[in-house]
C-alpha cells in the first residue's frame, strides 16, 4: 500500500468485474471501473442501487464476493490488510464518512472522537493534540469540543464525523450521503467543503441523491441501478438526461404546484406531467 | 397556567401529582435506563475530579479492586466485612465522590436487589426467632444473619465496583485490562458494549415512542404482549445491524482491537504503594475474615 513507485497516470482505484451479494441479494453486479487520482466522483442511484455497498468495498470494509479491487495498483484483500503496517497506511490514505453519523461517533466527547483515528494509527501524542485543536477550529466545533457526541444536533454530528476523518488528511475521502438529514445551512457547509476540494490532489467519492448539487461537487458521475453501473458521464450530461434519471428512479413524474413563498433548499429537478408550476 | 409551553411542561412534571400518563411499564423502564446511561457519562466527569483514586494508574486500581472484591466475597466475619465497607466509603470520600452519588448508584439498587433475592431467607432459614421481633412473623435469627451478610457483601462489592468505574475513564480501564493481559477479544466486547449502550437505549426509546404515537387507546394485555415481543425482535435486528456499522466505522479509522490512549498508562511510586497496600490489606481481611 505504498504510494512510492506508482506511475502517475495509473488509476487510484480499479474494480474488475466486482460483485457483492448480501446472501441472496445482489448489491453490486459485475462492476468494472477505474477512479483516477484527484478526481471527484459522484455515485448516483435510487435507494438500494448499491452506492453504499460500493463505498464499503472501496474502503475494504467488505471483501467482494467475486472480482478484483486494486488500490494504487495493489489488490485490496483481507490478507493484504492483515498486516498492521499495511492496514494503517491504507486507513491513513482512505477516509470514510458514513451516512449515519450516529454509528461513527462512539467516544465520550467530541475531542476524544476526533483524536480516535490518529490514536489508532499511532501518531505521537503531541501531534494528535495539535491536529485536534486545528481541526476543531477548522470545523467550527470549539463550542462543543467537550460535549458528549450524542448531545449534538445532526449538523454538528455530521461536522464531527467529517472532522474525525479529515484529521488524518486522507488522499481519498469516501462520503455516503453527506447532506442527508441536514438543514439547509448545514447542507451548504458540507457542499462548500466538497467544493473546496476541487483542483486539489484529493480524490473524493461521494454517494448522493442530490441532483441539484451534482455539478458543484463532482467532475464525474456514475449512475447505478440495481447494482449495475448504467452510466458514466460528466454531471452536466447526467442531470439533463431525464430519461436516464426517470429510468433509474432519480426523478419521478408527479403533479404539484409551487405556491407563492415556497422555497427549496437547493436547486432541484421535477418532471411535471400535470398541473402547473 | 400561563407561560411558554416548555415552562408549562416543566411545571406539570414538577407537580406532586404528575404521572407519566400513557407510558407502559416497559417504556418507563427504558426511560430509567436512558437516565442511567446518561449518568454513566457523568462517570467520565467524576473520573476527572482530582481525588485519591483518580490520581492512581488504572492497572493499580484493577489489582486493588480484585483484592478487595475477593476479600469481601470470602469474608465470614461481620466485623471484617463491615470494615471493608467502611474502607470503601472512605476511599470514595477521599476520591471526591459524594455519599449521595454512592447511595443512589450503588447502595439503593444493591439494597433492592438483595431484598428481592435474599428477602425470603428471613423466613426460610430455620432457627430461634429473632429477638425484638414477634415470633408470629416467623423470622429466625439465623435468617436475619444470613440476609445481613448477603446485604453487606453485595453493598461492599458494589461500592468497590462503583469506585473503580467512577474514578477511571472507561478507555483507561480497557487499556489497563489489555496491559494486564486480558485477551483483546474480551476487551473489544466490553468496549463495544459500552459504546453501543447509548445507541441501543436511544433506539429502543424511539421505537416505543413511535409505536405509541401510532396507537389509539389501550391494547388488551394479550395484544400488548404480542406487540412487545415483535418490537423487541425488530430492536434486536436493528441492534445487530447497527453494531456491525459501528464496528466498521471503527475499523475504517484504523481500530484493530487495541485500546489506545492519548495519555499512556504510567506506573509511578504511589501506584506501587497503592498496590502493596491494597494487596496487604486484602490478605489481612481474607485471613481475619475466615
Amino acid at each position: 500500500m505504498n504510494a512510492a513507485g506508482r506511475s502517475p497516470g495509473a488509476p487510484l482505484f480499479e474494480l474488475r468485474e466486482v460483485s457483492f451479494r448480501y446472501e441472496e441479494i445482489v448489491a453490486i453486479d459485475a462492476c468494472s471501473l477505474a477512479i483516477a487520482r484527484g478526481t471527484r466522483v459522484a455515485l448516483l442511484g435510487a435507494n438500494g442501487s448499491g452506492k453504499s455497498t460500493l463505498l464499503l468495498l472501496l474502503d475494504a470494509l467488505q471483501p467482494p464476493s467475486s472480482g478484483l479491487i486494486l488500490f494504487d495498483g495493489e489488490e485490496l484483500t483481507p490478507a493484504a490488510l492483515a498486516d498492521e503496517r499495511a492496514n494503517h497506511e491504507f486507513r491513513r490514505r482512505v477516509g470514510f464518512v458514513f451516512q449515519n453519523p450516529e454509528v461513527q461517533l462512539f467516544n465520550p466527547t467530541v475531542r476524544d472522537e476526533i483524536a480516535f483515528g490518529p490514536l489508532q494509527l499511532g501518531w505521537p501524542a503531541e501531534r494528535i493534540r495539535d491536529e485536534v485543536e486545528k481541526m476543531v477550529d477548522r470545523m467550527q466545533l470549539r463550542a462543543v469540543v467537550e460535549r458528549p457526541t450524542f448531545r449534538l444536533s445532526m449538523g454538528e454530528k455530521k461536522r464531527v464525523a467529517i472532522a474525525s476523518v479529515l484529521i488524518l488528511d486522507p488522499e481519498v475521502i469516501l462520503l455516503d450521503e453527506p447532506t442527508a438529514g441536514l438543514d439547509p445551512r448545514s447542507q451548504s457547509g458540507v457542499i462548500d467543503l466538497l467544493e473546496e476540494w476541487q483542483g486539489t490532489p484529493r480524490t473524493v467519492v461521494v454517494a448522493t441523491h442530490d441532483l441539484g448539487v451534482l455539478e458543484e461537487i463532482a467532475d464525474r458521475c456514475l449512475v447505478f441501478q440495481q447494482g449495475r453501473l448504467v452510466a458514466d458521464r460528466p454531471p452536466g450530461e447526467i442531470v439533463r438526461d431525464l430519461d436516464l434519471l426517470t429510468r433509474t428512479g432519480l426523478v419521478h413524474s408527479h403533479r404539484h404546484s409551487h405556491g407563492p413563498g415556497v422555497h427549496h433548499a437547493h436547486p432541484h429537478l421535477h418532471r411535471h406531467e400535470h398541473g402547473e408550476s | 397556567m400561563t407561560g411558554s409551553p416548555a415552562k408549562v411542561r416543566a411545571a406539570a412534571i414538577a407537580s406532586p401529582g404528575f404521572r407519566l400518563a400513557g407510558r407502559s411499564p416497559i417504556e418507563r423502564t427504558l426511560e430509567e435506563l436512558l437516565r442511567v446511561a446518561e449518568r454513566s457519562l457523568h462517570a467520565e466527569e467524576t473520573a476527572r475530579r482530582g481525588g485519591l483514586l483518580q490520581s492512581l494508574d488504572a492497572r493499580a486500581k484493577w489489582v486493588g479492586y480484585a483484592g478487595f472484591v475477593v476479600a469481601a466475597g470470602l469474608a465470614r466475619n461481620f466485623v471484617v466485612l463491615a470494615a471493608l465497607f467502611v474502607g470503601a466509603v472512605a476511599l470514595g470520600l477521599l476520591s471526591r465522590l459524594r455519599l449521595r452519588e454512592l447511595a443512589l448508584r450503588a447502595w439503593l439498587p444493591a439494597l433492592l436487589f438483595t431484598a428481592l433475592v435474599g428477602g425470603p431467607a428471613l423466613f426460610l432459614v430455620p432457627g430461634v426467632p429473632a429477638s425484638g421481633l414477634p415470633p408470629a412473623l416467623g423470622v429466625s435469627a439465623s435468617g436475619v444473619r444470613s440476609v445481613g451478610f448477603l446485604l453487606l457483601r453485595v453493598e461492599t462489592i458494589t461500592t468497590f465496583t462503583l469506585l473503580l468505574v467512577l474514578a477511571t475513564p472507561w478507555a483507561r480501564l480497557l487499556a489497563a485490562l489489555r496491559a494486564l493481559r486480558v485477551p483483546a477479544t474480551v476487551v473489544v466486547i466490553l468496549g463495544m458494549t459500552y459504546r453501543f449502550l447509548f445507541l441501543l437505549l436511544g433506539s429502543a426509546h424511539d421505537l416505543f415512542l413511535a409505536r405509541r404515537s401510532r396507537s389509539v387507546g389501550k391494547l388488551p394485555p394479550a395484544e400488548a404482549r404480542k406487540l412487545f415481543a415483535r418490537t423487541t425482535g425488530v430492536l434486536l435486528s436493528k441492534t445487530m445491524a447497527t453494531s456491525q456499522q459501528v464496528y466498521l466505522a471503527m475499523v475504517s479509522r484504523g481500530f484493530s482491537g487495541e485500546a489506545r490512549l492519548l495519555e499512556p498508562l504510567a506506573i509511578r511510586g504511589r501506584d506501587w504503594v497503592a498496590v502493596a497496600a491494597s494487596v496487604g490489606l486484602s490478605a489481612i481481611a481474607i485471613w481475619a475474615g475466615r
